[in-house]
């Protein structure tokens, strides 16, 4: 895993989620909470800020960062 | 006159502008010539423009007086791109939008937030959790609003309660197991839609197992919660509750075991199901018990309307659906 993209998709999730502790790739989307337009606002920062379109609809069956991560590295190559 | 009836009268009168990204569709097609005839919308399709014109002539479809937002022209979609670029709710930088100018739906729902058109009507192609998170990605949610819900209408017959043996109903189809807040917005947003489309004075009533207390455990709670919170946030709106179905529509039963003052207990014309099994089995006992026509669902809660059709409505329910959709927009635009 790219330790770049996945300490940026970390802060964005901290962004999006408004959420005080630590992102890590384990970071799970249950921790982070619920809330659709939460998860709008991390892949709208993912595409912005990184090129990458991932669909929400994918990132709804995620269940960690991690798995966001990679799947944003591959739209990235 | 039936309330169909009514609502085309209203459509025709001042026809709002719909945006269709599904026109390639033969029954989207159809529905919007047959509107477009009527003189029931403004209606646009957006897509290949040389497609839709080539299979409307496959298919001896006229699509004189329909507008056609063509995703293939190149200099439409940068002048489309710089307007909403320059638009506060634009999430995106110019490579996302660029994307976005020649996929229909998206593009669609963009038109709406630029104010080009007043309905985006999708649905018989895409998945509805497609075009809902479509629409709160690019549209956004109205304000005070924590979640997207739908509702719908019943016409019961040999039945005088509710309104004249009509009677609303929210959510029985998107929001699953709503919070105490998502619960408020359903009622809340219910309302609107109800009041929009009928005029009625909305009495809003919020069900549950229990009325006034008679029960006491954590689903009763959510209910009440959902009550106090939506009561806050709208106090110009008639919500109350908690009440079992027959307190909310009898005014009998409600005169025995509801114990506060309400305007709604007893003569509700609007039922929110606690949940969508509820909401579910509930709409489904009303149809087939009582021989009921249900209007809708109807999505809501979106900055604009929304509106999403079954994948397998026929031609005459897309019409009905695009005639709610624009009589909603008449009252959002005042």
């Amino acid at each position: 895993m790219n330790q770049e993209v996945l300490e940026q998709v970390c802060e964005f999730a901290k962004s999006a989620y408004k959420y005080d502790g630590e992102v890590t790739a384990d970071t799970t989307f249950a921790e982070l909470g619920k809330g659709s337009m939460k998860m709008i606002a991390l892949t709208s920062m993912i595409e912005n800020e990184l090129d990458a379109e991932v669909p929400i609809r994918e990132v709804m069956t995620m269940k960690t960062i991690g798995e966001l991560v990679e799947r944003v590295e591959e739209e990235m190559e | 006159m039936s309330l169909m009836e009514t609502l085309r009268e209203r459509a025709a009168a001042r026809p709002m502008r719909v945006a269709f990204p599904e026109g390639d569709n033969e029954t989207m097609m159809r529905a919007v010539a047959e509107l477009a005839e009527a003189g029931l919308a403004k209606c646009v399709l957006v897509g290949d423009g040389a497609e839709l014109a080539r299979l409307a002539e496959e298919r001896g479809i006229s699509l004189d007086g329909i507008e056609v937002v063509d995703v293939t022209d190149e200099a439409g979609n940068a002048a489309c791109a710089e307007r909403y670029l320059a638009h506060p709710d634009c999430k995106y930088k110019p490579k996302g939008v660029a994307r976005r100018m020649t996929r229909p739906l998206e593009r669609a729902l963009i038109m709406q937030v630029l104010g080009d058109v007043d309905v985006m009507f999708a649905g018989i192609v895409s998945a509805t959790g497609d075009i809902i998170l479509a629409a709160q990605t690019i549209v956004g949610l109205a304000d005070g609003v924590d979640t997207i819900s739908s509702c719908g209408i019943a016409d019961v017959p040999n039945w005088d309660g509710g309104e004249g043996g009509l009677i609303g109903f929210g959510d029985s189809a998107v929001c699953v197991n709503p919070t105490p807040e998502e619960l408020a917005s359903i009622a809340i947003a219910s309302s609107e839609t109800v009041a929009a489309l009928t005029g009625w004075d909305v009495r809003c009533a919020l069900l549950s197992h229990s009325t006034d207390g008679s029960m006491d455990n954590e689903l009763v709670d959510k209910v009440r919660a959902a009550r106090d919170i939506a009561n806050e946030r709208r106090p110009d709106l008639k919500i109350d509750g908690e009440f079992q179905f027959d307190a909310a529509i009898n005014p009998k039963v409600a005169a025995k075991k509801v114990h506060h003052d309400s305007e709604v207990a007893g003569r509700a014309n609007l039922l929110i199901w606690p949940d969508i099994n509820v909401g579910n089995i509930g709409v489904k006992i009303i149809q087939n018990l009582t021989g009921a026509d249900a209007y809708g669902p109807m999505l809501q809660g979106f900055k604009k309307i929304v509106c999403d059709c079954s994948r397998s409505a026929p031609v005459s329910e897309i019409v009905g659906n695009v005639v709610m959709s624009c009589v909603r927009a008449q009252a959002l635009e005042g």
